[in-house]
Formats: structure tokens, C-alpha cells, sequence
């Protein structure tokens, strides 16, 4: 089917714009995610929020409280046990413990793999109106909180022994962009789903950083490229029928690859003149 | 009455061939965990259950054996993140999630692609494991993997000890510390792809490093550390295939608790017990010093 003709239909429309919304918060998000290194957080929180939406299928309400709600509690639950034991560690077990309760909870419901599909891969179509406004209201709260947060979380990662002298908190700056991880997690669950959030997280900011030399302007271009990405998988999948998740995560590798060629080659050219 | 329900379950042929399988692997599993503990690799192990799932999704998708699927998958993928690793512990986790979320786009595709294909169990088989129908044809494999892993992290044991500690020390003392790595990551890739099939590819990060994240909070002696989680994930496999079989009769709608929610419940559970414990006695410890 013709992408552009899809777009007269609402459910198309409404698509569009709760993937642009997630694509921005995602961006946006995805840019502290790099600087600070917590891939693994960022991997863990989406997974965790799908037991969370398996856990709201189950009781019968609405699924984004639940996404919301669980991956709030797993944000908290991962940074307080990352102070007591090793980070990678505490993220993995508080993983683990939401995903048996996902399992349990899909079981109990007895829903079905369909059900278990959409959430972990997404069902974009599905999106309501209502959906529409939850999703950029979920996605502007992550990125405000985010925001707030900007000054501390860069000067907590970029000169820590500054930081803890001037008494900036790191914990702080560490809860704030885990919650807003798991608010994004929350929006991002009927687009492209649990499992490939994270390529929307990680990948255009990491193509960013490769591009851009301050934090603001890599912040821009990798909201850009995930707004790009988002839209361009959007059309693929309507086109073709496949999970947008599929090419948000092919789109996500390919423009992190260029980008490092790119910057590679820029690199050598630059030190070519200097030797 | 209570070992009614238990000879009644020992009796049956699948929780017999879920209990062998179970336990055998849940022990590497411990064993190998120590290591992933000490050396950091707790986002690289889970990487690899997803990869796995990929690899799982596919094997159903051209028919073969998912275990196989899984094993294939993951042993290529360890040797390629043990190979192109970078320098820092950030770094090497962001250049690991973009080979991560390039392995969960075709995970979905092949998951999506099953389901089309009406092998829609197949993709809950694949993501949240199915013990209980576990081909009994598979288990002698299994347990002839579990053998060769443990006999092949005996040979290694103390080099491997020694490059996960100071790597520059072993370097000099003549270790191939490179080879070692490659090695273990072989190794963890099988131990985490088994536990794929007891606990499922989203659970078996809870089997690889819950029980050795206790055991950590005990001991640093690698071996004492291994033993301990060994013998706590078997355990734990053990109790969560008895628990699954009993909770058939525990709600009125009967339906059985999957076992990977045991396995992650009671790990988590090991692991604050571990940690409230840890902590008593290293206040007591502390007040010691003061005096």
C-alpha cells in the first residue's frame, strides 16, 4: 500500500503523532543514557515496564498506569540496591524479578502469545486518540524531569569529584533520569514496544555524540535522527507489513555506523594537515 | 500428604527429565556466575539470552531444534563482543547494546514472522521457556554440554582467576588472557543458552546471576564463591519445577505458575536474605574495628 494514502486514515494519523511524540522523549533521554553509560538500565526498564503492562492486562486497567507504575518502582529499586552492591548486578536482578512476574502474570491471564507480542513488539496501529495525548503528556513529563536535571547529571558524570565538592548529589541526578528512563519506557511500550525501546534509546544518540561537540547541539541532532528514524520505520512498516521495531533497530545500527565512519574519516582528514 | 504430591511428581517423566536438565545446568550456571560477578559481565550475559532469542526464534523458523538455534546464536555472539571489546566498562556496554538492538530487531522479525507462520506457541516457548515439554531426546545432550562446560572452567580455573583479578599481572606471568576470555564467554554462552530453555530467554539472566551474586556477598574466593551459587541454582531449579507442579491445584482457574517465576522469585529472594545477612554481620564486623 502506498504510505502517503495510509495517512488518511485516523489510525494512521494517530500513529504518526504518538511515534513522533516517543521519538523526541527518546532522543532526548537517550542522550544521558550515553554520557553516563547506563545501557543496561536503559535495556532493563522497558523490559521490566512490559511485565508491568502484562500485570495492567491482567487486573484490567489501564495499561499505561501499570507500564508507568512498575518501572517507576523498578527505577527506585535499582537505584537503591546499586548503592549497596555492584550496579550491573542490582540492574540484573531487579530485571530478572519484574520479568518472572511478567511470566506470571501473562499466565494467570491467560493471554495469549498475541497479547505477549504487542507489548514486547508493539502495536502501533492500536493507538487511540486518548492513547495519543497519554503518550505526549507521559513523554513531556520524562523530558521535563530530565531537563530540570540537565546541569547536574552532566556535571555528575563529566567531573564527579567537582561535583560531589560542590556538593551536587549524584543519587539525585541517578533517580531522575532512572524514573524519566521508565516514563519514556511507558510511552514508548505501544510503538515500538518493550524489547526495541531501547534501540530508540541508544541508538540516535549515539550516533549523535559521534557528530556533535556540545551537549546541547547533540542533544538536537539525536532527537532529529530518532524523529527520523521513527518516521522513516513508520512508512517501511506500513508498506511492508513487518514490526516497526524491526526497523527502528536496523535504522538505529546503520546511522550509528555511518556516524562513526563518518567521524572517523573526518578525524583523519582533519589529523592528515597536522602531521 | 505432602509426599504424596511429591512422589507423584517425581514420578512423572517430564518434571523428571525438567528436574536432571534443570539442576545440571542451574549448577554451571552458578559456577560460571561467579565469574560474570567478578569480572562485570552481567550486561554481556544478558545480552546474550536476548541474542539468544533470536537465535531461538529462528531455529523455530526454519524448523530446527530452538535449543540449537539458541546455542548457535549465542556462542557467535560471545566471541564477537569478547573480540571487539573497548576500552572502558561504559563504553563497551553502549558498543554491546547497538549488536543488542540490532539482535532484538531480527528477534522480532523472527518472532513475527513465526506467528504468521502459526507457530504462535513457539514464540512463548522461545521468550518464557517450556521445561516441561523439554524433548527427552535433548537431555543427554544437555547433560553432555553441562559435563564438557565444567571439565573445560576446570582447566581454565586458575588462569581465568588470575586474568579476571589483574589482567596485567597474568599478562605478565604468561596467561593468554585473550584466549582465556574467549574461552569463558564460550562457555557462559552455553550455560546461559540451556537456561533459555528451563527458565526461558527473557528469565536465564536470574539463573546466571542471582545465585552468584549471593554467594558473592559470602565469600571472594572464586571457588567457594562457584561451588555456593552452583549448588544454590540447583536448588533453586529444583524447588521452582516442584513448586510449578503443585501450583496447578493453588487457584480455582488451575492453571500451573510458570517456572520461570519461581526461578526469578526465589533467586531475588536468596539474594536480599544474602544481602540482609551480609549487612548484620559486617556492622558487627565494623563495631569490632572501632573498639
Amino acid at each position: 500500500m502506498n504510505p502517503f494514502l495510509v495517512l488518511a486514515f485516523p489510525f494512521a494519523r494517530h500513529a504518526l503523532l504518538a511515534a513522533s511524540f516517543v521519538a523526541v522523549a527518546a532522543g532526548w533521554i537517550g542522550f544521558y543514557v550515553v554520557v553516563r553509560g547506563t545501557a543496561f538500565a536503559a535495556h532493563a526498564l522497558p523490559k521490566i515496564g512490559f511485565a508491568g503492562a502484562s500485570g495492567a492486562l491482567l487486573l484490567g486497567v489501564n495499561s499505561l498506569v501499570g507500564v508507568s507504575l512498575y518501572s517507576a518502582v523498578a527505577a527506585l529499586g535499582i537505584g537503591a540496591l546499586a548503592e549497596r552492591d555492584r550496579r550491573d548486578v542490582a540492574t540484573a536482578l531487579v530485571l530478572a524479578l519484574g520479568l518472572g512476574t511478567g511470566a506470571l502474570f501473562l499466565s494467570l491471564g491467560n493471554l495469549y502469545a498475541e497479547d505477549a507480542m504487542s507489548l514486547l513488539f508493539g502495536q502501533v496501529l492500536g493507538v487511540s486518540s486518548s492513547g495519543v495525548i497519554e503518550t505526549a503528556c507521559v513523554s513531556a513529563v520524562g523530558i521535563a524531569l530530565v531537563a530540570a536535571f540537565h546541569r547536574r547529571l552532566l556535571f555528575t558524570t563529566l567531573a564527579r569529584e567537582a561535583a560531589a565538592v560542590r556538593g551536587a548529589s549524584n543519587r539525585m541526578a541517578d533517580w531522575a533520569l532512572l524514573v524519566s528512563l521508565g516514563l519514556a519506557t511507558s510511552a514508548m511500550m505501544p510503538v515500538v514496544g518493550a524489547l526495541l525501546s531501547f534501540s530508540l534509546l541508544v541508538g540516535p544518540a549515539l550516533a549523535a555524540r559521534h557528530l556533535a561537540r556540545r551537549p546541547w547541539q547533540a542533544i538536537a541532532l539525536s532527537v532529529a535522527l530518532s524523529l527520523l528514524i521513527t518516521w522513516l520505520s513508520l512508512f517501511l512498516s506500513f508498506s511492508l507489513g513487518w514490526p516497526v521495531g524491526f526497523f527502528v533497530s536496523c535504522l538505529s545500527a546503520l546511522a550509528y555506523a555511518a556516524s562513526r565512519g563518518s567521524s572517523r574519516a573526518f578525524a583523519r582528514k582533519t589529523a592528515a594537515p597536522a602531521a | 500428604m505432602t509426599l504424596g504430591w511429591l512422589g507423584e511428581a517425581l514420578a512423572s517423566a517430564p518434571v523428571e527429565h525438567a528436574l536432571v536438565a534443570g539442576t545440571e545446568i542451574a549448577f554451571l550456571s552458578g559456577l560460571v556466575g561467579a565469574f560474570v560477578i567478578l569480572r562485570g559481565q552481567s550486561f554481556a550475559g544478558h545480552v546474550l539470552t536476548d541474542v539468544g532469542t533470536t537465535g531461538g526464534a529462528g531455529a523455530y523458523l526454519v524448523g530446527m531444534n530452538g535449543w540449537l538455534g539458541f546455542l548457535s546464536f549465542g556462542v557467535v555472539a560471545s566471541v564477537g563482543m569478547e573480540l571487539t571489546g573497548g576500552r572502558t566498562r561504559g563504553e563497551r556496554d553502549l558498543a554491546t547494546g547497538v549488536v543488542l538492538s540490532l539482535a532484538l530487531g531480527f528477534g522480532a522479525l523472527f518472532l513475527y514472522l513465526d506467528a504468521q507462520l502459526a507457530h504462535a506457541n513457539a514464540s512463548m516457548a522461545v521468550l518464557f521457556g517450556s521445561l516441561f515439554t523439554l524433548d527427552p531426546a535433548l537431555v543427554p545432550w544437555i547433560s553432555l554440554a553441562a559435563a564438557a562446560c565444567l571439565v573445560a572452567m576446570l582447566l581454565i580455573w586458575r588462569p581465568l582467576a588470575l586474568a579476571s583479578v589483574n589482567p596485567d599481572l597474568a599478562r605478565v606471568r604468561g596467561v593468554p588472557v585473550r584466549a582465556i576470555s574467549v574461552a569463558f564467554m564460550v562457555v557462559l554462552a552455553v550455560a546461559v543458552e540451556t537456561d533459555a530453555l528451563v527458565a526461558g530467554s527473557l528469565l536465564a539472566t536470574a539463573l546466571i546471576v542471582g545465585p552468584a551474586a549471593t554467594a558473592a556477598r559470602f565469600t571472594a574466593n572464586p571457588l567457594r564463591a562457584g561451588l555456593t551459587g552452583g549448588l544454590l541454582g540447583a536448588l533453586i531449579v529444583a524447588a521452582s519445577v516442584l513448586l510449578s507442579y503443585d501450583s496447578y491445584t493453588w487457584l480455582p482457574q488451575h492453571t500451573s505458575w510458570p517456572v520461570s517465576f519461581f526461578v526469578a522469585a526465589l533467586a531475588f529472594l536468596a539474594y536480599a536474605a544474602a544481602a540482609g545477612a551480609d549487612r548484620a554481620t559486617f556492622r558487627r564486623r565494623a563495631e569490632v574495628e572501632l573498639r
